[in-house]
């Protein structure tokens, strides 16, 4: 079944946010601080 | 059934699909409790600077759209659309959309769903609906045999919707607060 490039942008989209969700989640849990580091601060480490 | 009856019948789904995404984000939003994100890149280490660098990216990317469209419908008529005028709509509508996605995370995950004054109530309430509507638009496109009327609508709207978001943040902070 071949997915529709619209639904591949939608499904893209939900990934983007879920992963920056996750990272910025994981980064506020390991510093056990009020704030997440979020994505670039993790990319340039 | 009438034959329009059945098209307008088609767009159901997609726009309670749509709406669901609104609501969803909105009531996320509104229940959890925001917390502050730090950047650690020089220039940028306020969220509300890296987020208002995003919204001037996103609306230049769909101004880009908005333009592709008005051409590939032959509303400028000085100019003739070119073979790639498809590909570059698409292509900016996805890029516009692809950097909005962190905006709405960075609002929704750092700061949640705010009302405490009429320009942001507005912001919030608009942002959520952007998402909801281009859902909607990304769902219909992949329908067959709807009016021609919707896309340019839905469009429209999801064009407007963007700009109006970004009105109500990133352009009141370059112009009141940067």
């Amino acid at each position: 079944m071949k997915i529709k490039s619209p639904i591949v942008t939608l499904l893209v989209g939900v990934l983007v946010a879920v992963v920056i969700l996750i990272l910025s989640v994981q980064a506020n849990d390991s510093t056990g601080r009020p704030y997440s580091a979020t994505i670039p601060a993790v990319v340039m480490r | 059934m009438s034959d329009m009856t059945a098209k307008n019948t088609r767009l159901l789904t997609p726009i309670v699909i749509g709406s669901l995404v609104s609501v969803v984000l909105g009531v996320y939003g509104a229940n959890h409790k925001g917390k502050s994100i730090v950047f650690r890149v020089s220039g940028f280490e306020h969220l509300v600077v890296v987020k208002s660098w995003l919204a001037a990216v996103a609306v230049l990317f769909a101004l880009v759209q908005f333009v592709s469209a008005l051409i590939m419908y032959g509303k400028i008529r000085a100019i003739t659309a070119p073979p790639w005028i498809g590909a570059l709509h698409r292509w900016s509508g996805r890029v516009a959309f692809l950097v909005a996605v962190p905006i709405g995370v960075f609002c929704l995950y750092g700061i949640g769903f705010q009302h405490y004054d009429t320009r942001v109530l507005l912001h919030s309430l608009l942002g959520c609906l952007f998402f909801g509507v281009f859902t909607v638009k990304m769902l219909v496109l992949t329908k067959r045999g709807i009016a021609g009327w919707v896309l340019p609508v839905l469009g429209g709207l999801t064009f407007t919707v963007l700009v109006a978001t970004c009105v109500t943040s990133a352009a009141w902070y370059f112009s009141t607060q940067a």
